[in-house]
């Protein structure tokens, strides 16, 4: 056997003294909480772990009202979608409301002479050559 | 001899029951019974005779506490150990990291070349041992160190205390081992 694996074995045959033992329970059993308290202590950790029925219903109802009512927040100030301008076609980008000064001012926009392009121009001189 | 100290210790149900319903003169019993086994296992994973008496008083009021957690079919000696274990960790953590003395190796040599391998270890002598052979050692080689090598039990119950499985105590002794015999080494005693 080597020097070190005796230092162990030694080691392990012995075990640490303790001074005064009764005087140690003593002290233990005097820092120990009363029943009552222990039993306080338990309920509560029960009733914690726990929770009433009437708690979980309530939680679950004001999650889901508190997610409809993101969610109306959302849809109520998304940005009304506007049609792709096509470069032949002077349109409004004016938002689409059912409003009566919106509707004239997409009837007057409407009606104003539409911009030439290049390629009616360039049309235009060669049909009069 | 030597691990009928460390064994497991039969306590009567019945007095595991009385504490359960809250007798505090049946836990006079488990206290009386124990207490050694945790103020052990305590100054050697503590390195501090006072901590390891604060230790001591921690479990117990746990263990107290916790009486009615414990199911009567298992060991109440692992039990105890596996919340005397977790207390050591928390208060390891939050200890300063000590470092050996030179004092220390002076301890270890009047040990190693005692004749009478009877003697009794005083408790600043294993302070100063375990101060020495645990330096390097992470905390689970640590524990499991301590609760084998030391403390004498068996893997079984050193993994039922950790929570480790077969193989991590295995792999974390192996370090542990091999660490101290490097540190050993170095202080001129010999492995062959």
């Amino acid at each position: 056997m080597t020097q070190i694996d005796d230092i162990l074995d030694r080691l392990q045959g012995q075990m640490p003294t303790l001074d005064n033992p009764e005087e140690m329970v003593d002290t233990i059993m005097a820092s120990l909480p009363d029943v009552k308290t222990v039993d306080i202590q338990a309920h509560a950790l029960d009733a914690q772990k726990k929770p009433s029925a009437m708690l979980i219903a309530l939680r679950t109802i004001t999650s889901a009202a508190a997610i409809l009512l993101i969610g109306l927040f959302f849809y109520v100030n998304q940005p009304m979608k506007t049609e792709a301008q096509n470069a032949y076609a002077y349109t409004t980008d004016f938002p689409r409301r059912s409003t009566l000064e919106n509707m004239y001012t997409r009837y007057t926009q409407a009606n104003q002479p539409k911009p030439i392009s290049y390629t009616q121009i360039k049309r235009m001189l060669y049909a009069k050559n | 001899m030597v691990k009928s100290n460390i064994k497991m210790i039969q306590i009567e149900e019945d007095i595991v029951l009385r504490c359960q319903r809250g007798e505090k003169e049946a836990f006079r019993r488990v206290v009386q019974t124990y207490q050694r086994m945790v103020f052990s296992l305590s100054l050697k994973m503590l390195c501090d005779e006072e901590e390891a008496k604060d230790m001591v008083q921690e479990t117990f009021i746990r263990v107290w506490q916790s009486m009615r957690e414990y199911e009567s079919g298992k060991s109440l000696t692992t039990w105890i150990y596996t919340i005397a274990t977790r207390l050591c960790l928390d208060r390891l953590r939050g200890m300063k990291h000590t470092v050996p003395l030179p004092d220390d190796e002076r301890v270890l040599r009047r040990f190693a070349s005692d004749a009478d391998s009877q003697r009794a270890l005083e408790n600043k002598e294993w302070v100063s041992i375990v101060r020495l052979l645990a330096e390097g050692l992470g905390e689970k080689q640590r524990l499991v160190f301590t609760l084998i090598q030391l403390e004498g039990l068996s893997s079984q119950e050193a993994e039922e205390i950790t929570g480790m499985d077969a193989k991590q105590v295995k792999s974390n002794l192996y370090v542990a081992r091999q660490t101290i015999r490097e540190q050993l080494k170095k202080l001129g005693y010999d492995t062959d």
